[in-house]
């Protein structure tokens, strides 16, 4: 019995030698969506029941929308519960789901919304396919029983498969003939709308569908395959695709990362700027409900500082739902939890279920009532196999001792856990985001005022770019310095849009041709991987580079990622439980293999005397019509009127498959009965 | 200058009153100390003894702020008779007077108990002798708090710990108050504090893990 014992505790120790089972404890936006953190789902279920049963009550029609507040400080499990209601209406259909957490530019709340709104749709639902496929799909089958009523309709993979395997141009056609069918049973006006939804059933399209839902810019090109003008953001938008979603679902919307310190331009805190988004939501939202997430701390000292009507909207189911901390009870329960996690995947019997903990002592931390995420980091630091624990045995000093080495030696370590664990955010969630990117390099170059880089000694970087002060939407900031002894300006854009006014007003910013941004030089910052069509490449960029002694720093994913990573660490530091200064030193210790700060090749770059070469871009698809409008007029089967609809309706239909007799092209139909 | 009158308490009083004045969290010297090299001694020994903290901004540049022991070691030079002025201040040495005056009447009755206890500090002064008699007026304080400023039972700790003031040594109030927690009658919350100052977070109370707690919430 003894040498059993011994042996498990052998096994367990050599496994904790290899691995700490509480190395990871922070949840990143991205699993929520993709992998499921380990989740207790006793833990706080009364708030996420809350949720799910005040869902349960709009599905059964007792009332259309209202909203939820979760009060709870940093680590007490906020994002959890969002995850777990994720992932519970992933297993059950019962709404689509969609996240707001990342607000880039509090002066553009709203945009950030529409950004919000069409990437989370683009993750997947319940069945296999994304959100925006699942609603188009509902599109579709509404037409179709308009058009064809007898008709057999295919699953919504079917119809996916179809308009994946079908090109553009009779893809094209069906999504005209759906989208004006659509509106005109709806009485719906605008059909673009409807017809990028459509377009998501493409594989193909989908994502550029979903940039253009997004409010992104399409190229030219693109846009005039897809039908569409280039470029649509607007808060308009979102009210459409909310409308046409309550037509077939109800919707749960998220917000939550609404503590970081940061204020827009009238002075307002993110928490309130969110609010009166919030508000202008619950107003316009059909059929669904809004869960908010803050700390308690935001919400009574900013929020409820806020106009009464706008408290209102965001409890409208009540007051604020608590987050319990650990107890004595819980913290068992919670450590076992991670620790049966650890030992099942290794397949090794542990001594027992708490090992290399006990009982008495974790009892001990409860009573102070911890938040989990302070208890999984005492652990993390205290996971350690129990003969070395042994030593230093007196068990009821465990806690001082614990203090005094945290205190001493861990601090470095956190920034670089934090560092680590936002570098695994995907970078194509900011790849096109030219505030994100231009905030990212700002926060780096600030940590680097009076050091030299290449020739310039940087002596103040300033977002008030224009002549009286004041930020500008597309030149994101000046860095003034003194190169070999002179007096430099540079002025920095990201400009990763794909084309269009977006790119040509920030080429026109670097040029500055005007002087009203008083530039010595402008600094492109943009993916030479990105398509530049030629129009833009010879108006702007040789100009920039070859008369205006301009640069063209190519942004590469892996130089990039660091620094926006350090960022977002600084920006939640609250949420870490960092101080500033620990994440300067970070920063300012960090070896060069980080690329951080001084060590930053694209810093270096963007400082660096110009090349004067005009760099390879990769060129896109020319266009001869400039105006997608133009260019939709000329198209055959463009008929977007109401009048001559019903002439035609049958002939491009073929795709369905139906058992109508008078189908002139039967191959498609072929098609699809194979699927079927 | 009548440097004769110039006591070592007038001194340590005009440095703590000048600081207060510049309504600055963290202050250059320059913008608050009077000239004078005994005064540049006062700031390296308030420093010392933790009434003022000192913080490096960069290499050179250091700046100070107000430790809530600062705040109330003016109190207690304000209200020693010995103290007196011999020459005209300006508006920032009397407005920070004025300001001490009014946080005296905002609620925050730790300058009246300190004046009052004057003397017999240091323990003596600390009238709540048990676990019971401090939870009852924990909760009477916070109930009082949470009323009067409208706090929703969110209320800040740092406010209790000044209402309640020298009736409780500090680690006495933050080893009752973990208690009242353990025993489910407050939860305290950490997180965000909206308007955070090094005095605020240092009235605040941390946990063994390393926890800082802004507020309490009745259970």
């Amino acid at each position: 019995m003894v040498t059993t014992t011994e042996s498990k505790m052998d096994a367990a120790n050599r496994a904790l030698k290899e691995q700490n089972p509480f190395s990871q404890n922070i949840i990143r936006a991205s699993h929520v969506w993709n992998e499921s953190p380990p989740d207790i789902e006793s833990l706080n279920a009364h708030a996420s029941d809350a949720v799910f049963k005040t869902l349960d009550e709009i599905k059964a029609g007792h009332y259309p929308t209202t909203s939820l507040l979760i009060t709870a400080q940093n680590g007490t499990g906020k994002s959890h519960i969002i995850s777990r209601i994720r992932r519970h209406l992933k297993q059950n259909g019962k709404a689509l789901f969609v996240l707001a957490n990342r607000f880039n530019n509090l002066d553009k709340i709203k945009e950030g919304f529409q950004k919000h709104l069409a990437e989370s749709l683009s993750h997947e639902g319940a069945h296999e396919v994304s959100q925006w496929q699942e609603i188009a799909s509902k599109i579709t089958l509404t037409s179709l029983e308009n058009l064809k009523p007898s008709s057999k309709i295919p699953s919504t993979q079917g119809l996916v498969q179809k308009f994946t395997s079908k090109g553009v141009e009779t893809a094209g056609k069906w999504i005209q003939r759906i989208s004006d069918t659509f509106c005109r049973v709806n009485r719906l006006r605008d059909p673009e709308v409807i017809k990028a939804i459509l377009w998501c059933l493409s594989k193909n399209e989908q994502p550029y569908a979903v940039g253009w839902l997004s409010g992104k810019e399409l190229a030219q090109y693109k846009a005039n395959e897809l039908r569409l003008p280039s470029h649509r953001q607007s808060f308009d938008t979102v009210l459409q695709v909310l409308e046409v979603v309550s037509y077939f679902y109800e919707l749960v919307v998220c917000f939550d990362e609404l503590d970081y310190e940061d204020f827009n331009e009238q002075g307002l805190h993110r928490s309130q700027v969110i609010a009166g988004l919030i508000r202008e939501l619950f107003e316009n939202m059909n059929r669904g409900l809004i869960l908010t997430t803050m700390m308690p701390g935001t919400w009574n000292g900013r929020v409820r500082q806020l106009p009464e009507g706008i408290c209102n909207r965001i409890t409208a189911q009540g007051k604020p739902y608590d987050l319990k901390h650990i107890d004595e009870q819980s913290i068992t329960e919670l450590v076992a939890f991670y620790l049966k996690n650890f030992y099942e995947s290794k397949n090794i019997e542990p001594p027992h279920s708490l090992y290399p903990f006990d009982e008495p002592q974790l009892k001990e931390i409860g009573k102070e009532k911890p938040t989990a995420r302070e208890v999984l980091k005492w652990c993390k630091e205290n996971c350690k196999p129990q003969l070395e624990q042994a030593k230093k045995e007196d068990s009821t000093s465990y806690l001082k001792e614990v203090s005094t080495d945290s205190e001493g030696n861990t601090e470095e370590n956190e920034v670089e856990e934090a560092f680590s664990i936002e570098l695994k955010e995907d970078f194509q969630s900011y790849w096109e985001d030219n505030h994100l990117i231009g905030d990212a390099l700002l926060f780096s170059l600030q940590r680097l005022l009076e050091k030299q880089i290449e020739e310039v000694e940087i002596i103040s970087v300033n977002q008030q770019v224009k002549k009286r002060g004041g930020k500008d939407p597309y030149l994101n900031f000046k860095i003034y310095g003194k190169e070999s002894n002179v007096d430099v300006c540079i002025g920095v854009a990201v400009l990763q849009d794909n084309g269009g006014r977006g790119l040509g007003a920030g080429f026109r910013r670097l040029l500055d041709e005007t002087g009203d941004f008083g530039l010595s030089r402008g600094c492109l910052v943009r993916s030479s991987k990105k398509p530049l069509n030629p129009y833009f490449r010879t108006t702007y960029l040789e100009p920039l580079i070859k008369v205006r002694g301009g640069e063209f720093v190519d942004l590469k994913v892996e130089e990039i990622q660091p620094l926006v990573a350090i960022y977002n660490v600084h920006r939640k530091r609250e949420e870490y439980g960092l101080t500033e200064e620990q994440i300067f030193e970070f920063i300012e210790t960090a070896e060069s293999d980080k690329i951080l700060g001084i060590h930053s090749p694209l810093i270096q770059e963007i400082l660096s005397a110009p090349s004067k070469q005009v760099p390879e871009t990769a060129d896109e698809p020319e266009v001869e019509t400039a105006d997608p409008e133009e260019l939709l007029e000329e198209m055959p089967g463009n008929t977007s009127t109401l009048e001559n609809l019903d002439d035609n309706s049958e002939a491009d239909l073929d795709f369905l498959g139906d058992n109508d007799e008078d189908l002139t092209e039967s191959d498609d139909l072929e098609d699809l009965v194979l699927n079927e | 200058m009548a440097t004769p009158k110039t006591t070592p308490l007038y001194a340590e009083t005009r440095v703590l009153l000048g600081l207060l004045g510049t309504e600055e969290e963290q202050v250059s010297a320059y913008k608050f100390l009077p000239k004078g090299t005994q005064y540049k001694q006062i700031l390296t020994q308030l420093v010392e003894e933790d009434y003022l903290s000192e913080t490096l901004k960069g290499k050179r540049y250091k700046k100070y702020s107000l430790t809530s022991q600062g705040k109330q070691k003016l109190a207690e030079n304000l209200s020693d008779p010995e103290l007196a002025f011999f020459s005209v201040l300006g508006p920032k040495t009397t407005n920070a007077l004025l300001k001490m005056f009014r946080d005296r009447k905002g609620g925050t009755a730790t300058l009246y108990h300190v004046a009052s206890n004057n003397g017999n500090t240091n323990g003596n002064g600390h009238t709540i002798s048990s676990y019971e008699d401090f939870s009852d007026i924990a909760i009477k304080t916070y109930e009082q708090l949470n009323d009067a400023y409208q706090f929703e039972d969110l209320v800040p700790i740092y406010r209790m710990r000044r209402t309640i003031g020298e009736q409780v040594s500090r680690s006495q109030f933050d080893e009752w108050l973990l208690e009242m927690q353990t025993n489910d009658k407050l939860q305290l919350i950490g997180g965000e504090m909206p308007e955070l100052t090094p005095d605020k977070a240092e009235d605040s109370i941390k946990t063994s893990l390393g926890g800082i707690r802004y507020y309490a919430k009745r259970l």
